[in-house]
């Protein structure tokens, strides 16, 4: 008696359970799986357009290659999601964007203002915050999503995979998440930079497999310096140094190579490779003006040596580290100087500082990026030598002469 | 018919006159055919003492040759006798050279001896009867186990007698802490039964609580162990299994020697043991004939068996119909395009797959091992190749099949994995309908269900719940056999120390 009162009250509960039904249950062959978005404006609101994995295609089988791997579908609207809503009109499944990897803005759009078209993004439950920016610097968004990659068969895969390992190794890239532009964007006394993507060579080649059938492309994406942004309007491009010291200053550097010139120039050029980096922002206020310091700490090994110098000799490797010295503190100082007067845009994140530091000084003060024009920032680079790689002396040391 | 509807004379003792004896055990037997009588006369001094006698036998079940001849023998000695009960008595005690004599005074005794095998010696005018071991059996040699086999170990096997498997018992145990109570089973079947415990070491209350419930058995045959111990487990309402069965005397040695009871039953090579823990069923006897390492890596291999066996297919019903964003993304693509053109959704995927291999699995059991090769050729192709050729399955699928069916044969109890076998189809039905919230409230269910069983009084997660430190040595992993100094303490054993602490 009691085990069928037990039996009853269980299916009672199971029966519960099924109130909530499978109402987020998909097959996951009937879903479109975007990888990119591209945003561009339209006369009245937003053009987008997606890109969509065709995973027959992707998973190499025999008869792969007849179609493309991806399907761009695009459509207008006056927001995102309307634009999107009205995009089911062309996809043949519901689009679903848990695995979008790149978002491209075009520069239209940058410049207009990103906060709107972000806010369908980091709203929707769909999206995770792993992808990455981009605005187009000489096209539209779309047209960058138009263009096949080699190797990588999924373009914006391609396109992720590159800023990470550019970011990895290079540096002079911005891998910036939906997270961290959203709260760069947030957060009073700093500003968001987006990385730059470039379409080089001839635009209306991209959109075919055929692309993918030469050696050397007709067409490809690079990316290329990163796009300042004031508030949330972009405002200009820094190059690709300027690019480089703002990582170093944001502590985004994981390694990157560094050049400088043998004691005798004409003998050409000493490569560093940056191992590891650090930066410290300090600030202190002097007759009640902030004054900054930037502390920038670089650990490097030798590369590459193309001049006529005895490493063996501990003397020849200090004079290395301090030619690396001088060289970062000028590259400092000439870039975040440049970057305060022309773009006047706080990317590096120093009123934070001064925010966190001194927040009563930082509430007198009405337009931050105003008086970031013409802050004290005074730079000290810091550059130790570590290894000097598995070799002694050039190879040609002892015949040179 | 059956003893008790024998009336009187079933229990009554038995006559002094052969022929109303014989009439009432043909009456009793039916005339069955296979009862022999064989009737003898001793004739001493030339016919003046006429000792008029029978034989009774079941034919094939004994050999009773050697006996009818030193009866016949004993007829044409010298000796005399005041009475036929004297020459019984004396043919009994001084000639018989078999090793099992008994004395028949009731109906009863003499219908059990003689139906299990015995050879009875009815005289006329003799008031009882004996009854003497003469037993052929007729039964498969010691052999290799099937079932639980190991690569390094002992190599024999019970078999369906029962004295023979006491007897591997004793032989590996020469303790006379040994103890071996025997009990007859089946209204009709009469099937010997033998409960054996080391007392000095067994839970007292463990033996007396089997005693208990092997005395409340009420049934009228006992084919196998199993027969007992559904009347004997603690709960009907579960999958799992609270009572294990071995067909190795090394196990059930070994499992004696912690403080367990083990039932034998004659007729089955399957003895079983109480109390049964949940750990119990992932431990293998050879676990203790490798080196410890080895034995630590391969029982945890088990458990995580065990999770793939039971949590595969639900997993991937789960993920890939609910939680596509947990998928990373270039096995996604490849999941998506091999689910393309498949027509069902993937439950209803994998519930043909699964359904399809169990079928395939009963019946390499059942069928005869002459065409086991063609079925099974039939089979890889059935399930594998032309299903995923054909568009009725992924070949994801059939990879989370396989996986879900080799790793089910990893656990060394076939019982525990019938278990796994059941609940995994809840638990597709459960992702099907609600994802890994379904799952995961499934198992919790589970584990809830789990920890409410009991073994003859011992929680059935014992000693992980309740948690048991000194009993850890021997349930994740397997320390060294020279560091075992105490029994299982889950057990309550009355000796908890087994060996001296080096």
């Amino acid at each position: 008696m009691q085990g069928w009162r037990k039996v009853g009250a269980l299916g009672a509960l199971l029966l519960a359970l099924l109130l909530c039904g499978c109402w987020n249950r998909h097959e996951l062959s009937e879903l479109s799986l975007v990888v990119g978005m591209a945003i561009d404006k339209a006369e009245d609101g937003y053009r987008i357009a997606v890109q969509v994995v065709n995973p027959g295609q992707v998973v190499a089988q025999k008869g792969a290659g007849v179609s493309s791997t991806v399907v761009l579908f695009e459509e207008e609207g006056k927001t995102l999601p309307e634009a999107l809503g009205r995009m089911t009109t062309r996809t043949p499944y519901p689009l679903y964007f848990a695995h979008l990897r790149m978002v491209i803005l075009s520069e239209e759009v940058a410049r207009a203002g990103i906060a709107k078209p972000l806010d369908y993004l980091s709203r929707n439950n769909e999206m995770r915050n792993d992808f990455y920016f981009a605005v187009a610097r000489n096209s539209t968004a779309a047209e960058v999503l138009k263009i096949t990659s080699p190797i990588e068969s999924i373009p914006a895969n391609s396109l992720y995979t590159k800023l990470e390992t550019s970011d990895q190794v290079w540096a002079a890239t911005g891998k910036i998440t939906l997270l961290e532009l959203t709260q760069d964007l947030a957060t009073e006394g700093r500003n968001p930079t987006l990385t730059g993507i470039r379409v080089v060579g001839n635009k209306s080649a991209g959109d075919s497999m055929s692309n993918r059938q030469y050696i050397d492309p007709p067409v490809e994406l690079v990316y290329d310096g990163m796009a300042v942004f004031h508030g949330d309007r972009m405002v200009g491009w820094l190059t690709e140094m300027d690019t480089k010291i703002m990582n170093y200053v944001r502590n985004r550097v994981k390694k990157t190579t560094a050049i400088q010139p043998c004691p005798n120039p004409e003998e050409g050029t000493v490569t560093l490779r940056v191992e590891r980096s650090h930066a410290n922002i300090d600030v202190k206020l002097t007759d009640g003006e902030p004054v900054f310091l930037i502390d920038v700490r670089l650990e490097q090994d030798i590369a590459d040596m193309e001049c006529a110098m005895d490493l063996s000799k501990l003397d020849t490797l200090y004079q290395v580290e301090k030619v690396s010295n001088e060289r970062l503190d000028a590259l400092l100082k000439s870039s975040i100087a440049g970057v305060q007067r022309r773009f006047g845009s706080d990317i590096y994140g120093l009123g934070k500082k001064l925010h966190s530091k001194f927040p009563r000084e930082w509430a007198s003060i009405d337009d931050w990026n105003e008086t970031f024009r013409n802050v004290r920032i005074d730079v000290r680079g810091t550059a130790i030598l570590r290894r000097i790689g598995t070799t002694l002396q050039p190879i040609d040391y002892r015949t040179r002469e | 018919m059956t003893l008790e509807n024998n009336g009187e004379a079933a229990n009554g003792p038995l006559g002094d006159r052969l022929k109303p004896v014989l009439q009432q055990l043909t009456a009793a037997t039916g005339e069955s055919s296979d009862i022999a009588i064989r009737r003898v006369t001793l004739d001493q001094s030339e016919g003046e003492m006429l000792y008029e006698g029978a034989v009774v036998f079941v034919e094939g079940f004994t050999k009773p040759e050697p006996m009818i001849h030193t009866l016949l023998r004993l007829g044409q000695s010298e000796r005399r006798f005041a009475a036929p009960r004297e020459l019984l008595a004396y043919y009994a005690e001084r000639v018989v050279s078999e090793g099992e004599v008994m004395w028949l005074h009731t109906w009863e005794e003499l219908l059990d001896a003689l139906l299990s095998g015995h050879s009875i010696v009815l005289l006329d005018h003799c008031p009882f009867a004996i009854a003497v071991g003469t037993q052929d059996i007729k039964a498969r040699n010691v052999e290799e186990p099937n079932v639980q086999s190991v690569v390094r170990g002992p190599r024999e096997g019970f078999t369906e007698v029962l004295s023979w498997n006491l007897s591997m018992l004793r032989r590996k145990l020469a303790s006379p802490e040994m103890r071996v109570e025997k009990l007859k089973l089946g209204k009709r079947t009469r099937t010997d039964t033998a409960v054996v415990y080391m007392t000095g070491i067994a839970d007292e209350q463990v033996v007396s609580e089997v005693r208990r419930r092997m005395r409340t058995i009420d049934i009228d045959g006992v084919l196998e162990s199993n027969y007992i111990e559904e009347f004997i487990q603690d709960e009907q309402i579960t999958p799992f299994p609270t009572i294990y069965n071995t067909e190795r005397p090394d196990t059930i040695v070994a499992n004696l020697l912690e403080g367990r009871v083990a039932i034998l039953v004659d007729g089955t090579p399957f003895a079983l043991i109480v109390p049964a823990l949940f750990t119990q069923f992932f431990q293998s006897s050879e676990d203790y004939y490798q080196r410890s390492d080895f034995s630590s890596l391969i029982r945890m291999l088990r458990f995580g068996a065990f999770l793939l066996a039971l949590l595969t297919p639900s997993f991937y019903i789960a993920i890939t119909t609910f939680h596509q964003e947990m998928l990373p993304t270039t096995l996604l693509y490849s999941l998506a395009s091999q689910r393309q053109g498949v027509p069902f959704p993937a439950f209803v995927e994998a519930a043909i797959m699964e359904v399809t291999f169990e079928i395939l699995r009963e019946a390499s059991v059942r069928m005869p091992r002459t065409i086991g090769q063609s079925m099974s050729i039939v089979g890889t192709l059935v399930i594998g190749q032309a299903a995923v050729e054909a568009g009725l399955v992924s070949a994801a699928m059939v990879i989370v099949v396989s996986i879900t069916a080799i790793s089910n044969f990893v656990l060394p109890a076939f019982n525990i994995g019938i278990a796994v076998r059941m609940i995994r189809f809840a638990l597709m039905l459960l992702a099907a309908s609600f994802g890994l919230y379904g799952v995961f409230l499934g198992f919790i269910g589970i584990m809830l269900h789990l920890a409410s069983l009991q073994s003859f009084g011992v929680p059935y997660m014992a000693p992980m719940a309740p948690f048991v430190r000194p009993d850890q040595k021997d349930t994740l992993y397997r320390v060294p056999i020279p560091r075992m100094f105490r029994r299982p303490k889950s057990l309550k054993p009355q000796d908890v120390i087994r060996e001296k602490k080096v």
